[in-house]
């Protein structure tokens, strides 16, 4: 890793502003560089025994490489804050050319017991990756397989409208645009509590095997998948894993289900892990989580059943598998799974500039 | 030397006596016993004459009877006797009080049972069901290992946040609600929400603390 030898320096001078000081620091050689901070939002209040501090940076950045970026993942370490005290921010869907510029908003909220004394927030960068899927950075947050993710993601999604258009004309692309617009109105959340290694709830506990969706052409499978369920909390989940491909895998991530009493279903998370299969080989994955399922007025949301899909593998070779439009046109799959970024941002256009704007969008690729 | 014994051998003992047939600890104290005692000499004495007149009688009995054998049985007889009137005899007040607490534990026992018997029996099963597994996490929690930590990581509508004893690291989405959140089980929640103006799109993460 190039970075890591290189020795970093500051690219933008600390902001003296009391209480907390937000430092954006990138290496010598980073393909993007500094071109303006403002951290005017960030302020820090006490109250009562603690203090909140509002973290907000506006950055512009800007392409000092020769390729064009794709995406960015900066780092935000608060560790004189809150223990842990770590958080990334993410831009994918770019398409920046070199000397070109782009911001990106560091935007955290803090809350710790009041301690007198100046604290610093560093902002660094974790990853960039071109549009070769090269990639740039120390990596230390996996931001390589994220980034590659969406932008594979995005070059299938555009892909797929692409040929909408082309058989169907504007008609069949403005089709799946107001389809797609539909299911994200339907789409309802939940939300999520994760702790390691400890389950609070005192239901009755019973044994609930995950239900697997099989793609075709999916370089992994799951013989067997299962997690201990007590009333809303599922806890370790546990998933036999076995690489049907020629190629050694490096890690695979797990797409995961939930199915209340009254028959609804959620994408309840992610289960990545970082498991090396040899062609042929089989493996355990354990993750040590327990999650615990509320509606979104608070209520426990009991499970009824469970779901997994292979959402996405990468190779030793650091080539990433995605699942196909084809794939993901499964009806459990479309009810609940989100739009990709790339589709995000496409609908966004379509929503605020129109029809046209989003052919001319598709036609730039 | 001479003094006064309050305290007399019984009967039985100085038959036992006279007959070889108290032990020897017990043959030793009672002969002890008996040297100072002038009464208990004087019975002990007269079992032994007779004892000695039974004998020489027995020489003009039948040849059929066993003299030896029913000798023992007299003896066994005699220390039955002997068990039996321990076992009627006052029992010390410690001892009594330890059977009147076992009798008490006993009642007690049986109560507890019915009553935890006819509770289950009349718990709706939602609430058995419930009220053992309680019963087991207590159980299990006591004897597993216990590998809880503070950190909690939180996706819901209102945003995402990271926990870690008492402090916390969160991030509320410009529009909470049209956000979309998720949780990653190596450790992390991430928010992904949409610039209207710029069309770009962020997705912050909060990681835990390990």
């Amino acid at each position: 890793m190039r970075a890591r030898s290189l020795p970093l320096i500051t690219v933008c001078a600390a902001t003296a502003w009391a209480g907390v000081l937000p430092r954006v620091e990138f290496p010598r050689d980073s393909p993007v560089s500094l071109l303006s901070s403002d951290p005017a939002g960030s302020t820090e209040a006490i109250r009562g025994g603690a203090s909140v501090v509002d973290v907000r940076v506006a950055l512009v950045l800007r392409n000092s490489g020769q390729q064009r970026i794709r995406g960015v993942t900066l780092v935000v370490l608060a560790q004189d804050l809150a223990p842990g005290g770590k958080a990334s921010v993410t831009v994918p869907s770019l398409n920046v050319g070199p000397g070109e510029t782009f911001p990106v908003h560091v935007d955290l909220r803090l809350l710790r017991p009041y301690q007198p004394g100046d604290a610093v927030v560093q902002i660094g960068l974790d990853g960039v990756l071109f549009d070769n899927l090269g990639f740039y950075g120390p990596n230390r947050l996996n931001s390589r397989r994220a980034l590659m993710v969406y932008e594979l993601e995005a070059r299938r999604d555009r892909q797929y409208l692409r040929a909408l258009l082309d058989s169907g004309g504007p008609a069949r692309l403005q089709q799946e645009m107001l389809a797609d617009m539909s299911r994200r109105a339907d789409a309802t959340g939940i939300d999520v509590q994760m702790v390691h290694g400890r389950a609070t709830n005192v239901d009755p506990e019973r044994q609930v095997q995950f239900a697997f969706l099989a793609f075709p052409d999916a370089p992994v499978d799951s013989p067997g998948a299962m997690a201990v369920v007590r009333g809303n909390e599922a806890v370790t989940p546990h998933f036999a894993v076995h690489n049907r491909s020629d190629r050694e895998i490096r890690s695979v991530e797990i797409g995961w289900i939930m199915r209340d009493q009254q028959g609804r279903e959620y994408m309840a998370g992610a289960v990545p892990a970082d498991v090396h299969l040899a062609p042929g080989e089989r493996r355990e994955m354990t993750p040590d989580a327990v999650l615990r399922f509320s509606s979104r007025t608070g209520q426990p949301m009991a499970i009824a059943a469970m779901t997994g899909f292979v959402s996405n593998v990468e190779f030793a070779d650091g080539h990433v598998w995605i699942p196909s439009r084809m794939s993901l046109e499964n009806p459990q799959l479309a009810k609940v799974l989100a739009p990709s970024p790339e589709e995000d941002r496409l609908l966004q256009i379509y929503r605020r500039k129109g029809l046209k704007a989003l052919v001319d969008e598709l036609k730039k690729f | 030397m001479n003094h006064v014994n309050v305290n007399h051998m019984d009967d039985s003992r100085l038959a036992l006596l006279a007959g070889g047939d108290l032990g020897f600890w017990r043959s030793l104290r009672a002969h002890w016993h008996v040297r100072g005692c002038e009464r208990c000499r004087a019975a002990l004495e007269a079992f032994q004459a007779d004892r000695r007149a039974v004998a020489q009688a027995a020489q003009d009995m039948p040849a059929s009877i066993d003299w030896a054998r029913l000798s023992e049985e007299m003896t066994g007889n005699i220390r039955v006797g002997l068990a039996a009137g321990e076992c009627v005899g006052d029992y010390p007040a410690k001892l009594r009080f330890f059977r009147f607490r076992w009798s008490a534990a006993t009642v007690v026992a049986v109560l507890t049972a019915v009553f935890v018997v006819g509770f289950w029996i009349n718990l709706p099963a939602p609430q058995a069901d419930h009220l053992a597994a309680a019963l087991k996490s207590i159980v299990s929690r006591s004897t597993a290992h216990d590998t809880s930590r503070a950190d909690m990581l939180v996706a819901s509508g209102h945003g995402i946040e990271a926990k870690t004893n008492g402090a916390s690291l969160s991030y509320v989405p410009p529009d909470p609600g049209a956000a979309l959140v998720t949780v990653s089980t190596r450790g992390s929640v991430a928010a992904r929400s949409l610039d209207d103006d710029t069309g770009q799109t962020t997705i912050t993460e909060v990681y835990d603390a390990r």
